[in-house]
């Protein structure tokens, strides 16, 4: 399989370096491009996320093919970087490695969240914009096509994506449920409009939530959260008054000090009834007095809290991951046979056909030669030189098929070795 | 009950303990196993109570006018109660806080004497009838409001405290036991006024007929004066105190209601009263049915017609 990768993941590349070498999304086409005019006829998709950057290449022609340094040289250059500060970053994997490797970064084995849904859209979108640059061919549509399936089965076969493991999708997904039938009804709190408070709010409205207001001191990122995602911005200072109404609470600023104070919740505690509050508060250090959560009717829950049930959730995960591996494994196996059948099959037949002419020639010679054979004994024999022909066929093809029990003769140096012994030609 | 109620009390009772030590013994049952289990014990329970109808047409008594059938009827919501909410909410479990109490009424069933207790002649009467149904549907919302309030307090605390855990069985959420516990409670309050007002009205009616069965001062008519007492403290402090509706308030008010109809009950089996009771001598209700009766229940017939 002439498929190649250089990249680097959070594995073994530091932050930073990460940062230099992503490409944003809106320039991944570019990039593209580019790298054609370098490299045309070579095929290419590149995958760019926050935890790796990869590109991946495949070309039918060995020598047109890039190494893994002149790739790792294109990335360098066009992310504006020195090649030598990559020295020892960049992996790079070739043919059935390579195959693996994006197998197991679809099916989100490779993620630094293992199990996170996420990679698979992204290498969807990043399949896609490589046929939208005319970057992709035969060997980049089987593989990433295959590495999608791959995806699906693992998801359906085992439990990886079941346990939630970011903590506001715990939060939300597995203990607002416990509090809330329905948050379509609820009046929500969110205080701070940074990255967390972001993603809470994402899986809020997932989950039905319609009637949220935003604060934060920054009212003009709340005011762009609210502008994305819906909801109303409320004042920093109208923050005790909305804390009246509210069934669910979620804090995530970078505040020093607590946002919403003891002395401050048991002012407006009698307005509100002893009505349920859930509160959660995903700030460290953290936002919401811990003493609130001894008021009757609150349900506070702080970082630490939902760490331990998003670690039980970790753990669950990774007892999941052998099942996942294993079919990672068989299906790189299958996906590496077909690949091989592939590229042998137009040999297989130019040999098959060569050997029928001879055999069908020789035969008709024979015949010749022996006029008054009857039919019977004519057919007998087309048989048999059939089963010669098969017979003496039988092993050289089985090892190309793969059956080979050398492991250590690989297949492309027999594929040409068996061309010249054989006369065949490149069809 | 006989080999009926043999058959649904082992299998309710099975249900129940394996799905109390499902979390922990992690036995490789099926999970449609226990359903089905308590479903066979309620097929068998409804035949049972079915089996009750025609002897009660023929009779002209009440329908299931005996403790022992109104504990099975009540027995049997609740056991109905918790096959819904599988049904509707298979992710919670909820038979363990309904199959407990469901199998506490049968059991007080099995200890009740098993002849006709309640006076056939009031039993019969549409006021009668009226009475003891009202009785028995706020019977059953008093029993189902408590499951609820303690579901409730349970979930409540279990959140307060953060406890996690696979072992420990997964509730509905605090807004759906909170909502079934508001309205058990009123269903609650809404049949016993209409049941107690009815009982008052039935006995008015048979003093005015100067037939009457049940003296004022019958310990079972002071204590409904004091359920109704209560009953009416609680939607008081329900309008008055808002707080009340909502929350823990709920739950601990339909423990609390349960709990007066815990002794309620105590006063009407276990002190000297003439509240539904028969009065039919002794012998011809031990005649009516000789083979049902083992001799302790024939005493603790003797010693209920007796006082």
């Amino acid at each position: 399989m002439p498929l190649r990768v250089i990249g680097c993941s959070h594995h073994d590349c530091p932050v930073g370096l990460r940062e230099q070498l992503a490409v944003p999304r809106h320039q991944i086409r570019e990039v593209l491009d580019r790298f054609q005019r370098h490299f045309p006829h070579v095929e290419a998709v590149l995958l760019s996320t926050c935890n790796r950057t990869e590109l991946y290449t495949a070309c039918d022609s060995t020598m047109a093919h890039p190494t893994h340094e002149e790739t790792i040289a294109f990335l360098a250059r066009d992310r504006g970087i020195l090649p030598d500060s990559l020295d020892g970053k960049i992996t790079g994997r070739i043919g059935e490695e390579a195959v693996r490797h994006l197998f197991s970064v679809a099916a989100s084995l490779d993620s630094m969240v293992i199990g996170e849904t996420q990679i698979l859209a992204q290498i969807k979108g990043a399949y896609q914009t490589a046929i939208d640059a005319a970057c992709s061919g035969e060997y980049t549509h089987r593989a990433f096509q295959a590495a999608l399936r791959v995806a699906k089965r693992v998801a359906r076969e085992t439990h990886l994506h079941q346990h939630r493991v970011s903590v506001p999708s715990v939060a939300i997904q597995d203990f607002l449920p416990r509090v809330f039938e329905t948050l379509e009804d609820k009046e929500i709190l969110i205080v701070g409009a940074g990255e967390m408070a972001q993603e809470a709010l994402r899986y809020l409205v997932q989950a039905g939530a319609k009637r949220f207001h935003l604060s934060s001191r920054n009212i003009q990122q709340a005011r762009n959260l609210a502008y994305q995602l819906g909801g109303n911005v409320c004042d920093w200072s109208s923050l005790s008054e909305k804390l009246v109404d509210a069934d669910l609470v979620v804090s995530a600023t970078a505040s020093p000090d607590f946002v919403v104070s003891y002395s401050e919740f048991r002012k407006l505690e009698p307005r509100r009834n002893q009505r349920p509050l859930f509160m959660l508060d995903l700030a460290v250090p953290r936002d919401i007095d811990p003493q609130i959560g001894d008021c009757l009717g609150v349900y506070l829950y702080s970082m630490d809290d939902l760490e331990e049930a998003c670690a039980e959730n970790k753990s669950r995960r990774g007892s999941e991951m052998p099942k996942a591996k294993q079919i990672v494994e068989e299906e790189t196996r299958l996906f590496i046979a077909e690949a091989r059948r592939q590229k042998i099959a137009p040999s297989v037949r130019q040999l098959r056909e060569t050997a029928d002419e001879i055999r069908l020639s020789e035969l008709d010679r024979l015949l010749r030669r022996i006029p008054t054979i009857d039919p019977d004994a004519r057919e007998e024999i087309s048989r048999m030189t059939e089963r010669i022909v098969n017979k003496i066929l039988h092993p050289p093809l089985e090892t190309l098929r793969g059956g080979d029990p050398e492991p250590t003769a690989k297949p492309t140096n027999l594929l040409d070795a068996f061309k010249r012994l054989f006369q065949l030609g490149d069809s | 009950m006989g080999t009926w109620g043999v058959a649904f009390s082992i299998c309710y009772l099975l249900g129940f303990s394996l799905e109390f030590t499902r979390g922990w013994l992690k036995l490789p049952a099926p999970r449609w196993g226990i359903p089905v289990l308590i479903a066979i014990g309620l097929v068998f329970h409804t035949w049972l109570l079915s089996s009750l109808f025609p002897n009660v047409w023929q009779q002209r008594r009440g329908v299931y006018a005996n403790w022992g059938h109104w504990c099975l009827v009540i027995s049997w919501f609740l056991v109905t109660s918790d096959l819904i909410t599988r049904w509707t909410r298979p992710q919670h479990v909820l038979s363990i806080f309904l199959l407990p109490l469901s199998l506490a009424f049968i059991a007080l069933a099995w200890y009740l004497p098993k002849g006709e207790v309640f006076a056939a002649n009031r039993s019969w009467q549409l006021l009668g009838v009226t009475h003891g149904l009202l009785l028995l549907s706020a019977s059953v919302f008093i029993s189902l409001g408590f499951v609820s309030g303690l579901m409730y307090l349970w979930q409540a605390r279990r959140l307060k405290r953060k406890v996690e855990g696979s072992r420990w069985p997964q509730l509905p959420s605090l807004e759906w036991l909170w909502l079934w516990t508001e309205r058990c409670l009123v269903a609650s309050v809404t049949f016993l006024i209409s049941g107690l007002g009815s009982g008052f009205v039935l006995n008015l009616l048979s003093y005015q007929s100067k037939n009457p069965s049940i003296p004022w001062s019958d310990p079972i008519i002071v204590c409904s004066l004091f359920l109704l007492a209560w009953i009416l403290a609680v939607a008081i402090f329900r309008a008055a105190y808002p707080p009340a509706r909502l929350g823990n308030k709920v739950a601990y008010l339909t423990i609390a209601s349960f709990i007066f109809f815990a002794v309620l009950l105590g006063v009407v089996f276990f002190v000297p009263t003439s509240h539904a009771r028969s009065k039919q001598p002794r012998a011809a209700v031990t005649r009516a049915e000789p083979r049902a009766y083992g001799n302790a229940t024939v005493k603790r017939e003797e010693r209920c017609l007796s006082v």
